[in-house]
Formats: structure tokens, C-alpha cells, sequence
């Protein structure tokens, strides 16, 4: 792939590159980051890129590998500096027929959720925020793993089951 | 801003804050019903911000216009020969009148029967022979080389 074809790729697949990113981690900052760095790592190895390929799979997989190399300094980033992201709030742009409650309630419920992902084990968040981010399939998360597509759908099940659980203790605690 | 002022914001503020609290207790339960579509949601508005990807494609360009950059190091060999014959040569020279100055008959003196002026000569002579055949080979070869695509220039990155 030559270089000035690559550019496209970051049109195309960058929306999803980008939710796999903030999903894994928890600050814009390290997610702008490693979205950055799954791109210009894969420029690097563009001539291995084929077109006709699962190139989405191949990306996840670099952001993957980049998000492991650096998975304890995005733990520390959190741990030292714990930050709220007002990022969601932004885009629920207040416009005359948005409800301000409904808002109010949407973001809640967003940050609930993402707070009880973040709080899931490493192996089950993947799988979670790479089935619903990304909407990647089973088997392309099995190949970006290099696990077996059972092990895929049971993580993915304890994962839900276990959201479900930080769920009911939230509401009965 | 007046006491009684504070008390009224104070209590429009606690009100809010346990409307809020039930609110989220009724979303939670909420969630729980419909985990898959919450799931979808919580991810759907994260879009890669624009000024973000301005960013990164600059840092694209910049790196292809690094890698399209290369440094040709053909005449490498032939230098080396050059500066290593050349070193011979000085080395050659300085050794020659050290044994030829009187006194050094002392130091060395069955060197100095051995060292004679056609010697010295042909050591210049050689030397400057393998300077030429260095330069005359990567004259002939690199073209060649480079003809058959076999010749490759080390790149910057």
C-alpha cells in the first residue's frame, strides 16, 4: 500500500479505532494517544496491509498489542489523576427540542456503564469493548486475540453477566 | 446575597441532588433490561475529533516524506580504501627516514639493511595502485549495479 493510499484508511476505520481507544481507556488524552499510535504504527508496516483483507481486524489488532505494551501507565494515568471527561457532555449539545432531564439521564447512564466496563477484567473488557465499540465479529475478535471463538463468547457472556451483577448492587446495595 | 437567599439554593440543590439519585437508581434498573442496546449506545457518539485527525495525518505525511528519503553510501568503499592506503603511505614515509636518520642503526639494525629506496619506492607505488583500482571498481561497478536494481542506498527515518 502506498503511503498517500493510507490516508483513506483513517477516513474509514478511524470512528472505530477511536471508540475501540476511549474504551480501554479512561482519559481523552491516552485514548487520543493510542488511537495516534495504532495509526502510525501501522503506517510503518503499510506493506503488509492488503485491501482485500480484513484491514478493521488488523488495525484492532495493533491497537490491541499497543494497548497492552502500555496498559499499566494508562492504570497509573487513572489511579494518580482520576478525571471526569465532559467529552459526552459536549456532544449532547442542548438545541430546542432536546430535553434537558432526558440529557441529564443519558449521560448518567452512559458514565454508569462505563464505569462498571472499567471495572471488568482486562480480558472481559476487550471482548466487550470490541463486540459493541467496534462491532467487530466473533471470529475477527478471535483472530485479534488469538483465542478460540468459544473462549470469545464465554468471556463475552461473563462479561455481560457480570455488568449485570455491578448493576444490581448498584441499585439494591 | 442574603441568608435566606442561600438557604432557598441551598434546598433547590438537595432537592435536585435526590430527584437525580432516584433517577439514576430507576436507569440502572433500566440498563439492566436492555444491556445490549445500552452497550451499543454508550460507544456510538464517541467520533474521532476533527482537529485530532488533521493531527495525525500531518504526522503521516511527515513520516512518508522521511521514508522517501534515502542516502547513498556507494562511494563509501572506495574511500576507506583511499584513507587506509593513504595512512600506509604516511606510515611508510615516516618509518623511512626514522631508520634512514643516523642514531636509529642503534635502535633497529637489522631493519634498517633491509629498507632501501627501490623498497620504499614500490611500497608508494602499490599504494597508490590499490587507490586507483579502488576508485576505477566503483566507478565501473555501481552503475552496473544500479542498472540491475542491485543497488540500494540506506534510508533515514
Amino acid at each position: 500500500m502506498e503511503a498517500y493510499e493510507f490516508s483513506s484508511l483513517v477516513d474509514e476505520y478511524g470512528n472505530s479505532i477511536y471508540r475501540f481507544c476511549k474504551g480501554m481507556t479512561y482519559t481523552v488524552e491516552d485514548a487520543e494517544d493510542l488511537y495516534q499510535q495504532t495509526f502510525l504504527k501501522a503506517f510503518e508496516k503499510r506493506n503488509k496491509i492488503d485491501r482485500n483483507s480484513n484491514v478493521k481486524a488488523y488495525l484492532m489488532q495493533i491497537a490491541s498489542n499497543i494497548w497492552k505494551t502500555h496498559k499499566s501507565t494508562y492504570k497509573r494515568h487513572e489511579r494518580i489523576a482520576p478525571t471526569v471527561s465532559y467529552d459526552d457532555m459536549e456532544s449532547d449539545v442542548c438545541d430546542e427540542k432536546t430535553n434537558i432531564d432526558e440529557m441529564i439521564i443519558k449521560s448518567d447512564e452512559e458514565r454508569i456503564l462505563r464505569e462498571n466496563i472499567n471495572r471488568l477484567p482486562d480480558k472481559l473488557k476487550q471482548v466487550i469493548v470490541m463486540f459493541y465499540s467496534s462491532e467487530l465479529s466473533i471470529e475477527d475478535i478471535s483472530k485479534v486475540l488469538h483465542i478460540p471463538k468459544g473462549t470469545v463468547k464465554s468471556r463475552l457472556y461473563n462479561a455481560k453477566e457480570q455488568l449485570r451483577i455491578m448493576m444490581e448492587r448498584q441499585v439494591s446495595p | 446575597m442574603s441568608k435566606n437567599n442561600m438557604n432557598d439554593d441551598l434546598d433547590q440543590i438537595k432537592n435536585s441532588r435526590s430527584l437525580k439519585e432516584s433517577t439514576i437508581k430507576v436507569n440502572v434498573e433500566h440498563l439492566n433490561d436492555s444491556l445490549d442496546d445500552n452497550l451499543y449506545a454508550v460507544f456510538e457518539n464517541d467520533n474521532v475529533p476533527d482537529n485530532l485527525n488533521i493531527t495525525l495525518k500531518n504526522r503521516l505525511d511527515h513520516a512518508a516524506s522521511l521514508s522517501k528519503r534515502k542516502i547513498e553510501l556507494w562511494w563509501m568503499p572506495a574511500v576507506i580504501n583511499t584513507v587506509i592506503a593513504l595512512a600506509g603511505v604516511v606510515l611508510s614515509i615516516v618509518l623511512y627516514f626514522m631508520l634512514r636518520i643516523g642514531g636509529s642503526y642503534t635502535i633497529i639494525p637489522n631493519i634498517i639493511n633491509r629498507i632501501s629506496v627501490l623498497g620504499f619506492k614500490m611500497v608508494i607505488i602499490l599504494a597508490c595502485a590499490d587507490m586507483l583500482l579502488g576508485w576505477l571498481s566503483t566507478a565501473i561497478l555501481i552503475p552496473l549495479a544500479s542498472g540491475r536494481g542491485l543497488s540500494k542506498g540506506i534510508k533515514i527515518l
